[in-house]
């Protein structure tokens, strides 16, 4: 067993008072067994804002086109927010970064809780974890001493068990702990990280990161710990006024009341709503089913959880007393969990949602994957692609409980089918062959999440660009909607555009706009370590809420203007980082059902959206390149983009890739049967 | 959901309605200490997050005043204007009294400086309760508003 190992502030830079962000990395070497403590360069803080920006800093530094996302050279990166530790309200999530198994380029996972409070209060900013343990481990940190402790008795345990059996092993109950259940020990492409039992970070398969390295667990003991802010009394009073943006809409009370599934059913009624894998926007019964007022109905709604410092309590903690399931008890469904394990596979039982959900969270699988995986699974078996001889006799049906059930049986023991489906939609399609890549409605290698974009073209383009592929939880543009979906989204968009005009969904205009605001914005929630909510839903704390809170808890003083360029110098690097590992202009897509049939909404008999055809896409993608910067023949950043960000080292790996010196091939998640489907801005 | 109510003083109690987010422990930590340490917080929140209980604890401005009682120096004693408990740390001997004395759990204990530390409603404009609006889980009193 290695030794404790506690950090000398002599040597390896203490603490400094009077700011909440120090740039202070606690590496950890599994390999070698050793820790040691990194001060990174001042400039970060105004440069990359701290968390999900210094982190995307790091992956650059530490990884590269030869790190394979499940060697032992990959890292990975847990960061909270720069404001994470203070009573900043949202203030307590976390990034999670690693270059990914299933997307094969930059990937970041947020997740709150208070795992990244646990950590503040313990000392540190960020945790880079190297190398790889010879046997499995876990990792218990605390302000004054780090260890490495033997995991192989709890190697196999469940989420909820795994936090049990390391309470009990260390003693103490207050530990924030972040671990990996069967399926990141297994290297499912999906597996999450849990952090305090039921917060995911959930996509890109941070848990087989973690499975890879052998590290079961990270532990935090921070309760003692003290997190400063340069000026108290001014902190105080932006606290404040952040509360009262923050509840000044009433998306708050909505969230408060019913969680993010708050309108699953109107979602269905107006066409919104994926289900049968995308083939449908609409279900033929029960859709009230998978709403928060049915939690209530029912009896399963305990308690509504929030995430450290969390104004709103969007969370669910929900118990099922009676029924198939009695017993049954995590947090959730959330809206995801309900459209992916319920609308998408035509499941309306909310008790095989819930029971699936609860699965889901303990064996540590991302949900929206799980639920992608099942449809792929379903439909391949519909359409004759894969038979009962693949699935132990068992005949794949929608609308069917017992069939989610059995496919997440068969995956988390990678049964017969289960170890491939266990790689995701993109490995199984490619294996599966015949024209199955249609019905995999994946990009980039991942998953989409539940969102209808055929009429939201801010959504669309939003998603065709995220550098971890197509879902919302990089940019999430509900001001798209303008007043359709709050009085403050509409100001927003006014505010973006110059006319309330334009927020309203089916139009080309200014999308290109209402994208990168909410793409600046939302890398500079993940980096203070705001929610999503607070800024992008709630649209309560903007640029200038966050320039006066960074200022107030940091000394560092920019101007709204400088906040959002910050943001864009954010995405920018990740952007960079993904063209280094091959990807271009050729990546921006879509998953082939989203950009190639067309949404019918049968409940009106009619179509409610065309399909975003690559034209379309096209067009949107073109104005995004070039209101940024971006070169439109491959969609990478200009030089003097790259030099007006301050990012010029990125111009000495692109300037080979730009000129054609340098042939990077098309990563293996990009490429498809259907890549005659490019989109050629 | 049960009705947990504690309408004692200016605060109104319901652990039912608490989400467990904790910004009310930073809160008081900042507004009396200037910096967020959980351990130097008036008001405890416990959660048992794998099967979604709370417990809070903080000091409910009993009628029986167990702390004060407990005290054996007179570091403990009421505010007439406010109706909580003030504490004056020159008298204090860090005998921990109050703090085992008190059966609402509403005393907690600051080791790093050996003292109780008991709300005291921040002269009356309790900082705890304005992360809580949506909550609902701390509220002013409507009688004593």
């Amino acid at each position: 067993m290695p030794p404790a190992w506690s950090p000398d502030p002599q040597s390896e830079g203490g603490i400094k008072m009077h700011t909440s962000y120090n740039g202070r990395v606690l590496i950890v070497d599994l390999s070698l067994n050793r820790c040691h403590v990194d001060i990174l360069p001042d400039e970060y803080l105004r440069l990359y804002l701290g968390g999900r920006g210094a982190a995307a800093k790091m992956l650059w530094d530490l990884t590269g086109p030869k790190t394979k996302p499940l060697g032992k050279d990959n890292v990975i990166i847990f960061s909270p927010g720069v404001l994470s530790g203070t009573n900043a309200p949202t203030s307590g999530r976390s990034t999670v970064t690693f270059k990914s198994p299933t997307t094969g380029g930059y990937f970041k996972s947020n997740v709150g809780g208070e795992f990244g409070i646990g950590l503040k209060q313990a000392g540190y900013d960020h945790i880079v974890i190297k190398g790889r343990a010879r046997t499995p481990v876990y990792l218990t940190i605390s302000p004054t001493k780090v260890e490495i402790i033997d995991a192989r008795d709890i190697w196999g345990m469940g989420i909820r068990d795994t936090n049990r059996a390391i309470k009990q092993k260390q003693g103490e109950d207050e530990l924030q702990i972040a671990c990996i259940g069967q399926a990141g020990e297994g290297l499912s492409y999906f597996a999450s990280i849990m952090c305090n039992y039921y917060n995911a970070a959930a996509r890109g398969g941070g848990g087989a990161v973690m499975g890879a390295k052998n590290l079961k667990a990270i532990a935090i003991d921070g309760e003692a710990g003290k997190v400063y802010v340069t000026d108290p009394e001014k902190f105080m009073e932006v606290v404040h006024q952040g509360q009262d943006a923050s509840l000044a809409d009433n998306h708050s009370k909505t969230m408060k009341r019913f969680g993010t599934a708050a309108t699953t059913d109107q979602m269905c009624k107006g066409g919104l709503l994926p289900t049968y894998n995308f083939k449908r926007q609409w279900l033929p019964s029960g859709e009230g089913n998978l709403t928060g007022q049915h939690l209530i109905d029912k009896g399963y709604l305990k308690r509504s959880v929030g995430c450290g410092t969390c104004i709103f309590g969007c969370h669910r903690y929900t118990e099922m007393d009676s029924g198939k399931f009695k017993g049954s008890y995590s947090e959730g469904p959330e809206y995801e969990s309900f459209a992916a394990l319920g609308a998408n596979l035509g499941i309306t039982d909310s008790e095989y949602i819930l029971r699936a959900n609860e699965l889901a969270n303990d064996y540590g699988f991302d949900v929206i994957s799980l639920g992608a995986v099942a449809s792929f699974a379903i439909e391949s078996f519909e359409k004759g692609v894969i038979g009962t001889t693949d699935t132990e006799g068992h005949v794949l049906k929608w609308e069917d409980g017992d069939t989610l059930l059995f496919l997440i049986d068969m995956i988390v023991n990678k049964r017969g089918l289960g170890d491939l489906l266990s790689k995701g939609v993109k490995v199984a399609s490619d294996k599966f062959g015949k024209n199955s890549y249609q019905w995999a409605v994946q990009a980039r290698g991942l998953e989409q999440s539940r969102v209808e974009l055929r009429g939201a073209f801010s959504y669309a383009l939003a998603f065709a660009l995220n550098p971890r592929g197509p879902d919302h939880l990089t940019t999430e543009c509900l001001a798209e909607f303008g007043e359709g979906f709050s009085n403050k989204a509409s100001d927003v968009i006014e505010k973006i555009t110059g006319s309330k005009e334009f927020g309203k969904p089916y139009i080309e205009e200014k999308r290109a706009e209402i994208v990168t605001w909410h793409e600046d914005i939302y890398a500079v929630t993940d980096a203070l370590g705001f929610c999503a909510f607070a800024t992008t839903a709630a649209y309560g704390i903007d640029e200038t809420l966050c320039a006066r809170f960074l200022e107030s808890a940091t000394g560092v003083s920019l101007s709204a203007d400088e906040i959002r360029k910050a943001g864009r110098r954010i995405v920018t690097l990740e952007r960079g980082y993904n063209i280094r590992e091959g990807w271009s202009s050729r990546c921006d897509v879509l998953p082939w059902r989203v950009m190639n049939e067309t949404a019918i909404d049968l409940a009106h008999k009619q179509p409610t959206a065309a399909h975003m055809h690559s034209d379309r896409l096209g067009r949107l993608l073109k104005e995004y390149y070039l209101l940024n910067g971006w070169d439109v023949s491959n969609g990478f950043p200009s030089p003097r983009t790259l030099h007006n960000l301050g990012l010029d080292f990125l111009e000495s790996v692109l300037a080979p890739l730009r000129s054609g010196a340098l042939k990077a091939e098309l990563p293996e998640s990009c490429r498809t049967p259907a890549d005659g489907l490019e989109v050629r801005a | 959901m049960r009705e947990e109510a504690l309408r004692m003083g200016l605060i109104t109690i319901k652990t039912d309605n608490c989400a467990g987010c904790k910004a009310c422990e930073l809160a008081c930590s900042l507004k009396h200490y200037g910096y967020f340490d959980c351990t130097k917080s008036r008001i405890k929140i416990i959660r048992d997050v794998e099967h979604g209980s709370v417990a809070i604890q903080k000091c409910i401005q009993c009628d029986e005043k167990f702390c004060i009682t407990a005290c054996p120096t007179g570091s403990l004693s009421m505010n007439s204007s406010l109706s909580c408990i003030q504490f004056d740390a020159d008298l204090c001997i860090s005998c921990k009294k109050c703090f085992k004395a008190c059966p609402h759990h509403g005393v907690q204990w600051d080791d790093e400086h050996g003292q109780p530390l008991i709300c005291d409603l921040c002269g009356g404009d309790p900082e705890c309760l304005k992360p809580c609006r949506l909550h609902g889980a701390l509220t002013r009193n409507p009688r004593e508003a």
